[in-house]
């Protein structure tokens, strides 16, 4: 209960702050951030996708798993960067009513979970890759992580999508 | 378009009228679920575009030809390109009458004309004779340039 009174003044202070104004009140500011986001968005899911495609066996089946790895993260990781950023902007400007925006609670919980999937991934079976790096059937928790993270990845594409929806007043 | 030109008023309402259009006006789901499979497919389209370029542009999966990596994820971007095809259209009837008078909206129908037939010439060729460690940089600056570009088109319609 006090945490979301702490959250929702804090909400509150950044909505009003003279940044989050600014953007709100500028039609270009807010339309730049929106597709500069979607953009990032297509980058680090993009890459993250065909890393979760070779875990499941489905595609890049010839790529070992550690070079999927070193080669589409890095990607991801970027991509995820710019998202955040931008992310962070547009949420300045809107975040007393994302606070109480539905699509946006689901989208910010799909983050922490796929987060915490990839954390997971990383911890246990991704440390033994080099048993598995070119089996095209990748041990059945890696599996488990890639369609989890898929799963994740369009669950947090459909919320941002709805935010717009259902955000307009 | 003009909006008060009699040709525009024709093309709206014979848009608005086919079963499609009508449909997904119904109720609003219906055209948030459609353009959320609009913007998965952009997606799946686009993530394989980046690994083959960013393969061609010899920054990622050095170890193989970016022929073979273009194999390796050319189902999935034919799935997402079929997806696009229905997807599109249908989105066009349910708002042609937003559609027709968008200058964005004709720029991403060029851009995404010249990035197709781009794709399936020029780009497919750098793609097919890019065996072993080969790069073909120019092919792969003129593709993303391209599809960034179509992409950033598409989501301005809305921003």
């Amino acid at each position: 209960m006090i945490l979301a009174m702490t959250l929702l003044h804090a909400a509150q202070i950044l909505q009003n702050s003279a940044l989050g104004t600014t953007i709100r009140e500028s039609d270009w500011w807010y339309a730049l951030l929106n597709v500069a986001h979607v953009l990032a968005l297509m980058v680090a899911a993009g890459s993250i996708m065909f890393f979760d495609l070779r875990l499941l066996g489905l595609g890049l089946r010839r790529t070992p798993v550690s070079e999927a790895a070193t080669s589409l993260l890095p990607w991801t990781w970027g991509g995820f960067s710019v998202m955040a950023l931008t992310g962070g902007l547009l949420i300045t400007s809107e975040a007393e009513r994302l606070y109480f925006n539905t699509a946006f609670r689901v989208k910010v919980v799909c983050l922490i979970l796929a987060g915490l999937n990839v954390l997971l991934f990383h911890v246990t079976v991704f440390r033994s890759v080099s048993e598995w790096d070119h089996a095209t059937v990748t041990p059945a928790r890696a599996r488990m992580a890639g369609a989890v993270s898929l799963l994740l990845w369009v669950a947090i594409l459909a919320a941002g999508r709805m935010i717009g929806y259902t955000l307009d007043t | 378009m003009n909006p008060d030109s009699p040709v525009y008023m024709a093309m709206v309402a014979w848009c608005q009228h086919t079963w499609v259009s009508e449909f997904l006006r119904g109720a609003t789901w219906r055209l948030a679920s459609v353009e959320t499979a609009h913007l998965l497919g952009l997606l799946v389209w686009f993530g394989t575009i980046l690994v083959v370029d960013l393969r061609l542009m010899g920054w990622m999966f050095e170890s193989q030809p970016a022929s073979e990596i273009s194999v390796g994820v050319q189902s999935f971007g034919s799935a997402a390109l079929a997806l696009q095809a229905i997807t599109g259209p249908a989105l066009f009837l349910a708002t042609a009458m937003k559609m027709l008078m968008s200058i964005t909206f004709a720029v991403k129908l060029t851009l995404l004309a010249i990035a197709l037939t781009y794709h399936f010439t020029v780009h497919r060729r750098a793609v097919r004779a890019a065996g072993g460690a080969e790069r073909n940089r120019g092919a792969a600056g003129v593709s993303l340039a391209l599809w960034v570009g179509v992409a950033t088109a598409g989501l301005w319609i809305n921003a």
